[in-house]
This record gives structure tokens, C-alpha cells and sequence, in this order.
């Protein structure tokens, strides 16, 4: 006992071993605030991604200070270090200019919140929803279940389609009918199809756009409402329920047609294919 | 008309239909096993009608069918009417006109679900779906600023007696109060049905509680406000709230939208 309380003594004497006690504590004492005080960081009505990264600033920020603070009690002259720094940072600069980029690119993301976290988006023609929103880059999972990194400069840079922003959307279906058929009963039957269907909203009104006289048939677009959740369901049950109104009432979808003449001036006749020899 | 809810009991391994309007409701009790399924039927819209008991029913021809398993094997079980978990849009038949200073009463009509509730509770139900599917619509001054809502088509009729006998639709008083100095001219109203309890009547019609739309000078909007209490029809008749509001209304006023209300 005596023996420690003497060996504590010169220790305590020794102006090196002095400065690397509070070193260590300093040390101690960063490391645990560094480890806990970002989980606690906490801001009301920021999203979990924005608070993601303010809690990955404080945490970056604490281990810095902790670092610095360190190597001043230990006596470092930090002139020397910021000097080197400075050299450090223009290499890295240089080396780094898509990183920073896409670093920056982030922050105005952030801000500008074009999407969320779980939002469908299209950019660069990959489609899918949104995983994450990174610091250097955006996570998407495709709807095959592939991941895809897009830088968030890309992002940036790029005209980014998001499905989800708005709570309703409108399913387009393109049509064509025979030209023997009556436009205003097709009319008539197709938007009875839409009404009867309870998942298309009967606000905003169903459309039915005349898109001109085809090559084959007569053309047009059927346009109705639904929400998101229920956007494959209606693009699929519409276009059974107009099939079999169509065959219901002898509506005839047609198929291509051609009228072949052998001369010029001779008039056109009959083809028929028939299968066999 | 015929009264088709209430509590009742089913013993085990038996099977029950109840049919409203066009939708028969299957019921099968077996044990802590309770199974239920929907099927429509062309048929008059004040149809009535139970089997309880009844012959077994293949289940795997019913639509919608789910299987349930509860604490107890006891048989009570109880079917009540509820109003529609979204506001409903009505819209007038033709354009409803409200002269300036006028007050008008009008009867409109909203779709009401079917709750099962297996035993002495019936705080959540097993099951719930409306007993008419009503359409979707969409409520709000743009599409991309708004709300969800269920849609209904409404005769905006001032005589209550000539009301349709619809087991499946809920009434409500809606009082349509003009204060300004312009014609109010009414292509569809937001009904906020989930803020409404329902009540029954003698004659087993569904009523909620009353409503006030009421348009002030020198505003485009109407404020919706429900009225406490049993609606003014069954005044003097004891009536019976069957459900209360689905939601809890800590505001009893609530804006409609300027450009739906001119």
C-alpha cells in the first residue's frame, strides 16, 4: 500500500504523466459522449432521414473535438497539424471533387425533399422505391428486387418522376374499335364500366378522349382516377370488364388491316390465309 | 322495416344467414373457431332476412370468407349497423338551390356497414365491411389537395315520407343554412360520417345525427356542424343509439371547401 501511494505520488510529480492522465480522460470522456449523445439528439418534425444525418454531424463533430482536445493536452503543436491540413485538404480536394459533389448534392435534396424514404420514384430509367437518402447517394429497390446506388448528383442532375407525391392518380388505357362501331355507344358502355367499378373515384370524372381515326380502328382513351394502392387493380380489371362488355355487345376490336391492289389501277381483292399445304 | 341487427347466439357447429339488400352475410360458429362470408344476390333493396340457425353452407363459394379464433367457446354474438369509416360526398340528383336567408331540411342518405362482434364486447369488431360497397371519390379543391371519401347519390329529398325503405342506408337531417346575400348553389356536400353516431327508430330506419351546413356573409365557405344528440326526428320516440362516432370530435366545426359550395 505504501509502495503504490508512493509510486502514485511520482507519477502525479511527473508533468509528462500528468498530461497523459487528462489526456486519457478527456479521451474517456469524448468517447462516451460520442457513443451516446448522438442517439439522443432529437428534433420536433424533422423527418428520420434529416435526423439520421444531423445525428451523424454531431457524432462526426464530438470525435473531432475529442481528437484535437486530446492532442493539445498531450502537447502537440495543432499549427503544425492544420498546416498539413491545409496541404492534405487541396490533394484531397482535387481527389475528392465527385465526392463533395455528391455531398452537397445531398444537402439540397434534403432541403428541397423532392421524395421521402418509401416513395416510388423514376430517375434514370430505373423505377422503384426509395430505401434511403444517403449522404452521398440515394438507394433504390427496384420492383424486381434489385438494389440500385444513384449518386446524388444524378439525382440532382436529373429529371426524377415521383409516383407517390400525390395521394390519387390517373390510369390511362389506350382503346381501338372497329370504324363500323357507334363512338357514343363505346362511349356509353365504356364509362358504365368505370362507374360500376368502385375503386375508380367518381371525382375527378372519368375521361373518355377521342384520339383520332387510326390506320385500323377507331382510337381513343379511356382516363380514370384511383389511389395508388389500387392503381394495378384497376388497370388490370378495366380493361377485363371492357373486353367483356365489348363481346357482350358485339363490339369488335379490330385488327390491323391492309387493302393490296396488283396494279395500279385494278381493283383491290380478297385475301384470306389459310394454314396447310 | 325489419330490424336485422342485434346480439343473438350461436351454438357450436351451427351455421346462420343474414341477409340485407342485396348482401347475405354467412356465419359459421365452430368451438373458438368463427368463420364468415359475403355473397350478393339480385333482390329487392328492403330485403330482410335470417336464418338462424340454418343448413351448413360450402364457404369456399362465398367471397370475402375469413376464419377468426377467440378466447371462449361461448356462442353470443352480435351484428350492429356503423357508419362509414370515410366522409361521404353527396351529390343532389340536379342542382340544389338555397336562396339567400333560406334555411332547408333535407334528407340525405350515406352507406352503413355490418360489424360482427363475438362475445360479451362489442368494442372491436371481428369483422366489418360495408353491406353496398360505395365508389371512391376524391374531396378537395385540386387533385393533389384533398381528401378520400366515399361517394353518394342523393335525391335531396324535403319530404321525409317519401324516403326509400333501404335497410342498408343511413338518414341524415341535413339543414342547409344560408346567411349570405347570394344563392348557394349545392353540387356536393362532405358529409363527416365517422364524427356521427347512428340511431335507430320505431320502425327500425337508420337515422344519424342531425347536420348543420351553414354559409355565412362574405365567405365562400360552409362550415359543417353536427347537432348533440338524437337527431330531431325521433324526438318524443326514445330512440337508441346503436354506435357512437368512429371518431372523437374535438371540434364540432369543421370548413368545407369554397369552390365546392357556391
Amino acid at each position: 500500500m505504501e509502495d503504490l501511494k508512493t509510486i502514485l505520488e511520482q507519477l502525479m510529480a511527473n508533468p509528462m504523466a500528468t498530461r497523459l492522465g487528462r489526456a486519457l480522460v478527456i479521451l474517456a470522456i469524448g468517447a462516451t459522449l460520442t457513443l451516446f449523445i448522438p442517439g439522443r439528439v432529437s428534433l420536433v418534425g424533422v423527418q428520420p432521414q434529416r435526423m439520421f444525418f444531423v445525428r451523424k454531424v454531431v457524432r462526426y463533430l464530438l470525435a473531432v473535438f475529442t481528437f484535437v482536445w486530446t492532442l493539445r493536452e498531450l502537447g502537440f503543436d495543432l499549427g503544425v497539424l492544420l498546416g498539413a491540413a491545409g496541404v492534405l485538404t487541396v490533394a484531397i480536394g482535387f481527389a475528392a471533387q465527385t465526392v463533395a459533389s455528391n455531398l452537397i448534392s445531398g444537402l439540397f435534396l434534403m432541403g428541397e425533399h423532392p421524395f421521402g424514404v418509401g416513395d416510388i420514384i423514376d430517375v434514370g430509367g430505373v423505377a422503384g422505391e426509395v430505401l434511403s437518402i444517403d449522404a452521398l447517394s440515394v438507394k433504390i429497390r427496384t420492383f424486381d428486387n434489385l438494389m440500385v446506388r444513384v449518386p446524388n448528383e444524378t439525382m440532382l442532375k436529373s429529371n426524377v418522376t415521383n409516383r407517390t407525391r400525390f395521394p390519387i392518380r390517373r390510369v390511362d388505357m389506350q382503346m381501338g374499335v372497329a370504324y363500323k362501331e357507334d363512338i357514343a355507344k363505346v362511349r356509353e358502355l365504356v364509362l358504365a364500366v368505370a362507374d360500376a367499378n368502385p375503386i375508380c373515384l367518381e371525382e375527378p370524372r372519368p375521361l373518355f378522349i377521342f384520339n383520332g381515326y387510326g390506320g385500323s380502328s377507331l382510337d381513343f382513351q379511356l382516363s380514370v382516377w384511383t389511389t395508388h394502392a389500387n392503381f394495378l387493380d384497376v388497370r388490370y380489371t378495366m380493361h377485363e370488364r371492357i373486353k367483356r362488355v365489348f363481346d357482350e355487345n358485339g363490339i369488335e376490336i379490330p385488327f390491323p388491316h391492309r387493302s393490296i391492289a396488283m396494279a395500279s389501277s385494278g381493283e383491290p381483292f380478297e385475301v384470306r390465309v389459310t394454314s396447310g399445304d | 322495416m325489419t330490424v336485422w341487427w342485434g346480439a343473438a347466439e350461436l351454438a357450436d357447429g351451427k351455421t346462420a344467414r343474414v341477409g340485407i339488400g342485396p348482401l347475405d352475410c354467412w356465419i359459421e360458429h365452430r368451438g373458438r373457431e368463427w368463420r364468415s362470408g359475403f355473397e350478393t344476390v339480385e333482390r329487392e333493396d328492403a330485403h330482410v332476412s335470417r336464418d338462424w340457425p340454418t343448413d351448413a353452407r360450402d364457404f369456399s363459394a362465398l367471397d370475402l370468407v375469413s376464419r377468426a379464433v377467440v378466447a371462449t367457446t361461448s356462442g353470443e354474438i352480435t351484428i350492429k349497423p356503423a357508419l362509414a369509416d370515410r366522409p361521404v360526398v353527396t351529390r343532389p340528383d340536379h342542382e340544389f338551390v338555397v336562396p339567400p336567408g333560406v334555411e332547408a331540411t333535407i334528407y340525405v342518405g350515406s352507406p352503413v356497414w355490418l360489424q360482427l362482434f363475438v362475445g360479451p364486447t362489442t368494442t372491436l369488431p371481428l369483422r366489418e365491411l360495408p353491406i353496398v360497397r360505395p365508389s371512391d371519390t376524391w374531396f378537395g379543391p385540386t387533385i393533389g389537395d384533398g381528401e378520400l371519401c366515399y361517394a353518394a347519390r342523393t335525391s335531396c329529398r324535403l319530404d321525409r315520407a317519401a324516403l326509400p325503405d333501404r335497410p342498408y342506408r343511413a338518414t341524415t337531417a341535413v339543414t342547409v343554412r344560408n346567411n349570405s346575400d347570394t344563392s348557394l348553389t349545392i353540387e356536393r356536400m362532405k358529409l363527416l360520417v365517422p364524427r356521427l353516431s347512428l340511431y335507430t327508430s320505431a320502425d327500425g330506419r337508420l337515422w344519424t345525427q342531425d347536420a348543420v351546413f351553414r354559409r355565412d356573409q362574405g365567405t365562400d365557405f360552409a362550415s359543417f356542424e353536427p347537432t348533440p344528440g338524437p337527431p330531431a326526428v325521433l324526438a318524443g320516440a326514445a330512440p337508441t343509439e346503436i354506435s357512437t362516432p368512429r371518431e372523437d370530435v374535438t371540434h364540432a366545426l369543421v370548413r368545407a371547401f369554397g369552390s365546392l359550395l357556391r
